[in-house]
């Protein structure tokens, strides 16, 4: 037996097909929420400082140098998401042994130096600061990584296709920016892009699980592959593309409709006030925080008066 | 109706817009805005929502085990525009899908017609229901759906599995001679004329027709019409003790099969059979012959359940004055924790009628599961060994029959 025939096929290494999947469309759906997922990501730490949050101050009590750059950790939180992912599709015992790899290069990387410094006797060239150096710069790796959670829990939840790290990375963006001290923004240029980061996140994360969850009933528990014969992937793959052709198109009208409510409602006041004068342009409902959202619940009451006369309220023939 | 994702999604810009005026934070303002605006707006979907009427067919009413019933659908969009619709229809647990799926979802446009099909296969004997038909027509995001159940209910019966026997099962010693009754029309022994054919060798000069072979100046003989229809009785052990096992595999289950088998084959010879389900009670399918008695003895099979513990010697004690003397009784049962056994079998057997008793060994199957010390194992072993040659000794006819076996070895013991 040579040493090609003794290496172990790439399938007994990795569970690869998980990653690939059957569907191309699904695999490009999965692509789109990342994307999603990162430029969410971007605007709002873009918004919301590192250097400015109460974890920040926290952290340079104990390691002053601590300086978080600002969208490092939107990169290397979905990497580490995304990484882990990776690791879970390793099948044993590779996974085991790169987790005993990765175990054993920290030990070394951390204690290494402390470990040769003790164990020469005479020639001490090794360095003890060297270890409690490298502990501080991780201890600031490790730290910029709780920024980064929110990312790393949404890469993790789109490619393992599971909800909670989804919804966890949405509640963890929100109490990241909940700890952020910067000065408090009065005015700020199409802050509807925000928002519609966040849904497009939102939606192509769940649509994703959606349309693998209808595709994932003609996989048996615990197999990659489906039972399928070529005709039946086929028509499945019709049905798919049926489905999300129509998906996609609702919600690029959606998202349009959005934009331009959203748009409305934000900008409205500073029309009001633009062309208006005296008591009224200067009023406190129309300059402030507060007027927005008023603003807001009041479109929303005319929205929902509306929609009260204006459908059959969710009935059904019964048949 | 308000999906889950909907009600987080409110909760969630309401959340944002008012934290957003707590900590002065116009990003949380717009992004809650513009995401109760989605909302908001969603809502409106539910307008254009189809109107979706749900039809449902099935290939049968009745399958065997292990056979294959073919579900379809017919939804129509009544409606003008198109939405997404999601189907589930509520198969038994027991039940396998060999192809398709019962869950679907779909896109459906105006006025649309869509047909999809899915097969089960169930594994197991019994009375089952297709659905109910659970349908939900919703928007492109899942924020709002309407939900109906269809109740109609698609019930169907699982039949034992009927397997072909390789020998005639048996013969009565009494045949029946009803004067003028029931006509079968095939060539057999009897006394009724059928019909003349030529003279073969081996044929008896007493089967000559003496006045053709006048007449026609060759020898003819006569042919009777078969009169050996008799009456059989069937017994089927159901009591709780037949259940042991596993669901697909006990004494219960293969008792079924074989007594469909046997059922099939003798009504094919055009016998009269009848059948008493015992266990808890007693369930009786009286005397009856054709496509019609089968299909309910079948139907008594499916209804059987492992359940009582009525001993055979109740039974026997108040079928044999309806038992028309001379009838086989055929008894399909594992003979376990039955006392009465030898007195059930004295009474059938002094009275001159002939027992036949197919009999799974249910220490095989309790051994598979592994259940049994081999100590115990072997003890059992022996007293069933020693209890089927002693039924022999008394003339009964058993057919000693290992789990995994077709049914003719379960015949071929009997007829040793």
């Amino acid at each position: 037996m040579n040493l090609m025939e003794r290496l172990p096929r790439l399938e007994q290494v990795i569970n690869y097909r998980d990653l690939v999947g059957e569907y191309p469309l699904l695999l490009a759906v999965r692509v789109l929420a990342s994307a999603g997922l990162l430029w969410m990501g971007t605007l709002w730490f873009g918004f919301h400082d590192p250097q400015q949050s109460l974890i920040t101050e926290y952290a340079r009590g104990y390691y002053p140098a601590f300086d978080p750059a600002t969208y490092d950790y939107v990169v290397g939180g979905f990497l580490a998401g995304f990484g882990l992912y990776l690791y879970t599709l390793l099948l044993r015992p590779w996974n085991r042994l790169v987790l005993f790899a990765i175990v054993a290069w920290m030990g070394w990387y951390f204690f290494g130096p402390y470990v040769a410094y003790q164990t020469e006797n005479y020639v001490r060239y090794a360095d003890p600061w060297l270890a409690q150096e490298r502990a501080s710069l991780w201890f600031g790796h490790a730290t910029m990584l709780v920024f980064g959670s929110s990312l790393g829990l949404g890469a993790y939840g789109i490619w393992r296709r599971r909800t909670l790290p989804i919804t966890l990375s949405v509640i963890l963006a929100i109490a990241v920016g909940y700890l952020h001290t910067g000065e408090s923004v009065q005015t700020l240029e199409g802050g509807v892009r925000y928002g519609l980061g966040f849904l497009i996140y939102i939606e192509l994360s769940l649509a994703a699980l959606k349309y693998e969850a209808y595709v994932l009933q003609f996989q048996p528990a615990g197999a990659s592959g489906s039972l399928l014969s070529e005709g039946e992937v086929g028509r499945v793959r019709a049905t798919l593309a049926s489905l999300m052709g129509h998906y996609g198109v609702h919600l690029a009208i959606m998202l349009g409709l959005t934009a331009l409510l959203g748009g409305i409602i934000l900008e409205i006041n500073t029309w009001v006030a633009r062309y208006t004068s005296g008591r009224i342009a200067e009023s406190f409902e129309l300059d402030s925080l507060y007027g927005i959202v008023f603003t807001a619940m009041v479109a929303f009451l005319l929205l929902g008066v509306l929609r009260m006369f204006a459908g059959p309220d969710y009935e059904l023939d019964e048949s | 109706m308000w999906s889950r994702k909907a009600t987080a999604l409110a909760g969630c810009g309401a959340f944002l817009a008012l934290s957003g005026l707590v900590l002065l934070n116009y990003l949380f303002i717009s992004v809650g805005i513009v995401m109760l605006s989605f909302l908001f707006l969603a809502s409106f979907l539910n307008l254009w929502m189809p109107r979706v009427t749900i039809e449902r067919t099935t290939s049968s009413d009745n399958i065997f085990e292990d056979g294959e019933l073919e579900v379809s659908f017919t939804l129509r969009n009544r409606g003008l525009l198109g939405g997404f619709v999601e189907i589930y229809d509520e198969v038994p647990p027991q039940a396998r899908l060999a192809r398709g799926s019962n869950y679907t979802l779909l896109y459906l446009k105006g006025r649309q017609e869509v047909s999809f099909a899915y097969t089960v296969q169930v594994p197991l004997r019994g009375h089952y229901h297709l659905g109910p038909v659970r349908l939900r027509v919703k928007d492109a995001f899942d924020l709002f759906y309407n939900e109906r159940h269809e109740p109609a209910l698609e019930p169907f019966s699982v039949f034992p599995r009927i397997e072909g026997l390789e020998s005639e099962i048996l013969g009565g010693k009494n045949p029946k001679l009803y004067q003028g009754a029931m006509p079968i029309y095939s060539i057999g022994e009897g006394s009724q004329f059928y019909s003349l054919r030529e003279f073969l060798p081996g044929d008896s000069m007493r089967k000559v027709n003496w006045k053709a072979l006048a007449r026609t100046g060759r020898m003819m003989v006569n042919e009777t019409e078969r009169e050996n229809i008799i009456d059989i009785y069937m017994l089927l052990d159901a009591r709780g003790v037949s259940g042991v096992g596993t669901p697909t595999n006990n004494p219960l289950e293969m008792c079924c099969r074989a007594a469909a088998s046997f059922a099939d084959q003798l009504l094919r010879s055009r016998n009269n059979i009848a059948l008493t389900v015992y266990g808890s009670r007693t369930a009786t399918v009286h005397l009856g012959r054709g496509e019609t008695q089968l299909f309910r003895i079948l139907t008594a099979l499916a209804d059987a359940k492992a359940e009582g513990e009525l001993p055979l010697k109740l039974v026997i004690q108040d079928l044999l004055p309806y038992i028309p003397s001379g009838s086989p009784i055929i008894l399909f049962s594992a003979l376990d924790n039955d006392p009465s056994l030898a007195e059930a079998f004295t009474l059938a057997l002094t009275r001159g009628y002939a027992l036949t008793v197919v009999s799974p060994s249910s220490i095989d199957l309790e051994a598979a599961t592994g259940r049994i010390p081999a100590g115990p194992e072997t003890v059992a072993r022996m007293e069933r060994e020693n209890m089927v040659t002693e039924l022999r000794g008394w003339g009964v006819h058993i057919g000693d029959w290992k789990p995994g076996e077709p049914v003719n070895m379960a015949l071929a013991g009997a007829q040793r």
